[in-house]
């Protein structure tokens, strides 16, 4: 008897450690495909239905609390879709690496402009991830080896670049009253993860100390 | 990135292999049938041994990898065997960087490493043979998060 394809490309998709599973309806599924999902981590025996992504009709499930933890790092999840006439289809996702998988977002970022500088204030990320001691951990905390990169495009053939781990940043030097163009960009050289670039458009303040001689 | 095993301090590229392994990871995991078991458990970590005894469980798993991974895992895929091809020759460079440390009586052969690479062979040995070098290789990230913990 063919087996239905009610169900396809099953997969994680995580950013800052928000890890959402995804997938796709099959050729044989209808409106009223219902999907279960389980998860378990790699190398342990059970699969465990996650709470409230049972019998869905929607096609994504947050598994961000039930994979979080630095200590386990590698898991499975999987999807059952179920159709009108009981018909099913499983798909397993991929083995998820949590450290390796997750993409990171853009910074937080706030560029201050002054007279002759910009001072750019980096943020910190929180994660879903808790230490031992239950606060919840930022990037930094986890990827020790991550470093931010910023530019600031002073005209079409100059650039001024920056790097650092530290949270605040000035470029000097700059002409009063004129735009600039900045981003910064998070980076972690051990996983070769790079953010999307936050961008910034700052103009600089006028130079008011001439009004008053 | 230096790896510090103990007084054994080597140098390796953790990333070209990260890449490289990334490339082939997918498709050599999805092999992989039995995923309630793992080869290379956290409780066998190479960062959670002893540092003394680090450089020796790294020189032993290595071998395992070169002796019985590389090897004998079966695939008439090209780019996968070109890709394990240079697996197997980073960690010949490991291996032979190791070796000075052994020359130089500062990769130590203790009781905890003995037991842990026991262990991890024991867990290699109880599959059949090339379901237990699908799940090493597959596992093969899990490995190279243990050496980017010790670096």
């Amino acid at each position: 008897e063919d087996k239905p394809n009610l169900l396809q490309h099953v997969r994680f998709q995580s950013w800052n450690f928000e890890n959402i599973l995804t997938w796709e309806s099959g050729p044989d599924s209808t409106q009223d495909t219902v999907y279960s999902v389980e998860y378990k981590v790699y190398g342990k025996k059970p699969w465990l239905a996650k709470e409230g992504c049972q019998q869905i009709t929607r096609q994504s499930c947050n598994l961000t609390a039930e994979t979080s933890n630095l200590t386990e790092l590698y898991y499975y999840a999987q999807v059952t879709a179920t159709s009108p006439g009981g018909q099913t289809t499983k798909k397993r996702s991929t083995r998820f690496n949590l450290l390796q998988d997750t993409a990171i977002k853009q910074p937080d970022v706030t560029c201050v402009p002054k007279v002759s500088s910009v001072q750019v204030v980096i943020h910190p990320t929180f994660t879903p991830i808790r230490g031992q001691d239950g606060r919840p951990q930022t990037l930094q905390d986890i990827f020790q080896d991550l470093l931010y990169r910023l530019q600031l495009q002073v005209n079409h053939t100059y650039a001024m670049h920056l790097e650092g781990k530290q949270k605040e940043y000035e470029f000097f030097g700059l002409t009063p009253d004129t735009e600039f163009l900045g981003n910064v960009v998070i980076f972690i050289p051990n996983w070769y993860k790079k953010s999307a670039p936050y961008v910034c458009r700052v103009k600089t303040l006028p130079d008011r100390t001439w009004t008053y001689s | 990135k230096t790896l510090r095993l103990g007084s054994c301090v080597i140098s390796t590229n953790l990333q070209k292999i990260q890449s490289t392994f990334s490339e082939i990871r997918d498709s050599v995991q999805a092999e992989d049938r039995n995923i309630d078991t793992r080869i290379l458990s956290k409780s066998l970590s190479l960062q959670d041994t002893e540092p003394s005894d680090q450089c020796c469980l790294l020189r032993r798993v290595l071998r395992l990898y070169l002796e019985r991974v590389f090897k004998n895992y079966q695939t008439s895929d090209p780019h996968t065997l070109r890709k394990i091809s240079s697996l197997a020759n980073s960690f010949l460079t490991i291996l032979k960087d190791l070796r000075l440390c052994h020359d130089r009586k500062t990769c130590h052969c203790g009781e905890e490493a003995a037991e842990k690479y026991g262990q991890i062979l024991s867990h290699f040995e109880e599959l059949a043979p090339q379901a237990a070098v699908v799940k090493t290789l597959g596992e093969l990230d899990i490995f190279l998060q243990w050496l980017e913990e010790t670096s």
